[in-house]
């Protein structure tokens, strides 16, 4: 299982990686893999021909025909970058606030002490029900759904900013001062290079928040992109096209997620 | 320049250090005193060590020359103007080697020079020139995880040499090092010293390693830290890794071994 | 006097932050009464409704069943989580033939799956667990697989070196090893918990606190709407925060900063 890096800002998870296997072993891991995976999509064929009907729990086979149909249709195309629209607004705007704020919050401690508890409220806070309230100030537009993307993700870039900007190595700040570098030449080649780490983590783990956020308000508000491709598929009893635009959600999803991962990867190759 | 077997350093003192006191606060408001009416010079051109148990405040003091710290009593003052904060005229070299670890091993050692302003072009030659110095001119472009501890060492002095300081501060740069290493290390030190013969002051906690290195060596007692004894190396200047055979050398670091000894026995603690 | 004011300050020296809320406040209550802001009614008029909800018992019923569903669906996730996170770190097979699919599924929007879930199991209670379930089943899982991971190699090949059976190994020496990360692990399972339930009765719409916002929302009574997001809000900070702080005081020494910290 690869978890993420244990960074000062990242979850739990250690850095693991599977030993390299020999031949055989790779085979049957492979194998259990996949039979896993059969058996799953098995239960689920069988469940959904002998217990649920088309309208409630459609079988693996429909869904991953309608899968098919909808890809090839281009309507969900549309609606994908309606989607993802919102996303790329509400998390681009979230990247520069995110940043902006936790370098001033590691700078200036009044900065810092004004922006913990607002910071602290959007990380632990469900935001969902906030959906309501930025449908009454905005409206069931773009906005709302920008709002609701940006907040879920900018208090996370934000901190991770900070932490990582205020956890450099001292010894690298001793040594720059005894070399008599400035603040600014300190701040640009000793703490962002050395905060860089811990700021794409907090990006990533944004990225997977902003993501949620995007999920969540279209899901709620219902009325443009793949939320209402779901709406209307759920209002016509059509469980098998729900279930495979949910899947394309899914898709979107991890896309993004493992986009963000590899770019983190690529700026922190300098590390061991 | 001198030669190689010149006598010891001229006469003249560098730094002077009068009566410096140093105390901290601890978290529970108590008054920790590191440093106590240290009191020595350091003439010019000479290599001197510190040497003293962990924690006697060798590296505050160290430090406190370096102007990364301040100092509650006394004075510190090189060349006659005191000390007031970190400056062109010194150098230092860490114990853990302080490298940036996302840049070339040239922008490490030109990073000093950029901090003076000078352009890109100029540090980077003058960055390969320092580490022509220590051997080191083929890694200019690795990142210094590539690097043995020894070479990322050495890209350390590099780097403190690039700014041609008149005092060269060593913080027990060799302790995070093996003992085979440490050794070459010492030997390379002594090449490159010999070149140039700039006032060095070096810390340690290694009596073999300070009497091997040294003009002279100021023997510290543990917390508060006080100036025990300035003690002569009288050996000649050209030695070889072979005089820590001679009987002279192993009486040096007897002497020495028993004035440290004896301030643990005194009850006092070493930490 | 002094012990009179020792909360203020005690206050002020770890959440200054607080007081700039005070202003916040104020503005609130002006931009209210001023009707500005549709969606703002004056502060008082929100803490009344506040009141008024509670009092009435609205908030008696609905919460009962969201709590419910977080009980339920915690308790399923933490003894399948824990199981499945020892079961991985424990058993390199079980690690490599399961760990594609666990690290999909966290990395995927889970939320997507819960209108599924509606579909499913109806519009009942039922759902809203599955929804927990799935917000926080993950989260237990990869912290109690670190958690035993992280246990000191040693420890293990000692305890294997006097023949100690698995179960005793498991429990005098992997889980209090793995407590700090399996505690890290439920403490984010409460926080996303939390997060799926009131997700999962907002899509539902007619059930719990979730469906109560909606119902709000869409009848345009926003005090009403702005007193329960203030109490739910309110409510998960303050858990969460409760939660930080005894992990910190459970694992002195070993806990790092809890903020940003998230599967």
């Amino acid at each position: 299982m690869t978890s993420q890096p244990a960074t000062v800002t990242g979850g739990g998870p250690a850095v693991y990686r599977p030993r390299p296997s020999a031949w055989p072993r790779r085979a049957l891991v492979w194998t259990l893999r996949l039979a896993l995976l059969g058996a799953l999509l098995g239960t689920w064929e069988w469940m959904g021909r002998t217990q649920g009907s088309q309208f409630t729990f459609p079988a693996a086979t429909d869904v991953a025909a309608s899968l098919i149909e909808l890809l090839s249709d281009g309507e969900v195309w549309a609606a994908t970058l309606v989607t993802l629209e919102a996303f790329a607004i509400g998390f681009g705007l979230a990247l520069l606030v995110g940043l902006t704020v936790g370098m001033l919050a590691a700078r200036f401690t009044v900065a810092d002490r004004l922006s913990a508890v607002y910071l602290r409220i959007l990380m632990t806070a469900p935001l969902a029900p906030l959906v309501p309230l930025l449908i009454g100030l905005f409206g069931i537009g773009l906005t709302s759904r920008v709002a609701l993307v940006f907040l879920f993700s900018v208090a996370v870039i934000a901190l991770n900013t900070r932490t990582g900007i205020l956890n450099v190595d001292r010894s690298l700040l001793q040594m720059s001062t005894s070399v008599g570098a400035g603040e600014w030449l300190t701040f640009r080649r000793v703490r962002f290079p050395g905060a860089v780490p811990s700021i794409m983590a907090g990006v990533r783990l944004g990225a997977g928040r902003a993501v949620i956020g995007m999920v969540v308000a279209e899901l709620i508000l219902v009325q443009v992109g793949l939320g209402r491709l779901i709406s209307i598929y759920r209002g016509r009893f059509q469980a098998a096209d729900m279930f495979a635009v949910v899947i394309v959600i899914l898709l979107i999803g991890v896309t993004i997620l493992l986009t963000v991962k590899w770019l983190e990867r690529r700026m922190t190759v300098w590390k061991e | 320049m001198e030669g190689v077997g010149a006598p010891v350093g001229s006469s003249r003192p560098l730094i002077t250090i009068d009566s410096v006191d140093k105390h901290y606060r601890t978290r529970s408001d108590a008054d920790l005193q590191a440093l106590d009416g240290i009191t020595f010079d350091v003439r010019d051109r000479e290599f001197l060590s510190i040497l003293g148990p962990s924690g006697c405040g060798k590296s505050t003091l160290l430090r406190i020359i370096d102007g990364l710290t301040s100092y509650d009593g006394g004075s510190v003052a090189i060349d006659g103007e005191p000390v007031t904060g970190p400056g062109p005229d010194r150098a230092v070299v860490f114990q853990n080697f302080a490298l940036l670890p996302w840049a070339t091993v040239l922008d490490n050692v030109a990073f000093p020079l950029e901090a003076r302003g000078l352009g890109g072009r100029e540090r980077r030659d003058q960055a390969r020139a320092a580490l022509q110095q220590v051997g080191l001119s083929e890694f200019e472009d690795h990142y210094p995880r590539t690097l043995s501890g020894g070479m990322q060492q050495r890209v350390g002095l590099a780097r403190a040499l690039a700014v041609d300081p008149r005092v060269l501060l060593m913080d027990e740069p060799f302790g995070a090092l093996d003992a085979l290493t440490r050794t070459f290390l010492q030997d390379e030190l002594l090449n490159i010293w010999s070149r140039d013969r700039k006032t060095v002051v070096f810390v340690t906690h290694a009596i073999d390693e300070a009497v091997y290195l040294s003009d002279r060596v100021v023997v510290m007692s543990p917390r508060p830290g006080r100036v025990a004894e300035i003690v002569d190396v009288t050996i000649d200047r050209n030695r070889g890794a072979d005089v820590r055979d001679t009987p002279e050398f192993n009486e040096l670091v007897g002497h020495m071994r028993r004035v440290l000894r004896d301030f643990v026995s005194d009850g006092e603690t070493a930490a | 006097m002094r012990a009179l004011t020792y909360p203020i300050r005690a206050v002020y020296r770890h959440a200054p932050g607080l007081f700039t809320i005070i202003p916040l406040l104020l503005l609130w209550e002006l931009v209210g009464r001023l009707e500005l802001i549709f969606v703002l009614p004056p502060l008082t008029e929100v803490l009344a409704a506040g009141w008024e909800l509670i009092t009435s018992g609205v908030i008696g019923e609905n919460v009962g069943g969201t709590l419910y569903a977080l009980a339920v669906g915690l308790g399923i996730s933490v003894v399948f989580g824990v199981g499945l996170g020892i079961a991985m770190a424990r058993y390199r097979l079980v690690d490599e033939v399961l760990g594609i699919y666990v690290d999909v599924l966290m990395s995927a929007p889970v939320s997507a799956i819960v209108p599924v879930l509606v579909l499913i199991f109806g519009t009942g209670g039922e759902s809203i667990i599955a929804a927990v379930v799935l917000f926080c089943f993950f989260v237990i899982t990869v912290n109690t697989y670190s958690g035993v991971k992280e246990v000191d190699e040693n420890l293990i090949e000692m305890a294997r070196s006097f023949s100690v059976p698995e179960h005793l190994l498991l429990r005098r020496v992997v889980l209090p090893g793995a407590l700090p990360l399996m505690l890290t692990g439920l403490r984010m399972g409460i926080g996303r918990s939390v997060n799926g339930a009131i997700f999962g009765e907002m899509l539902v719409s007619v059930v719990g606190l979730g469906g109560l916002l909606i119902l709000y929302g869409s009848r345009f009574q926003f005090d009403r709407l702005d007193a329960l997001i203030l109490m739910i809000v309110g409510t998960a900070v303050l858990l969460m925060t409760f939660f930080e702080w005894v992990e910190r005081r459970l694992l002195s020494g070993r806990f790092e900063a809890g903020d940003e910290r998230e599967a």
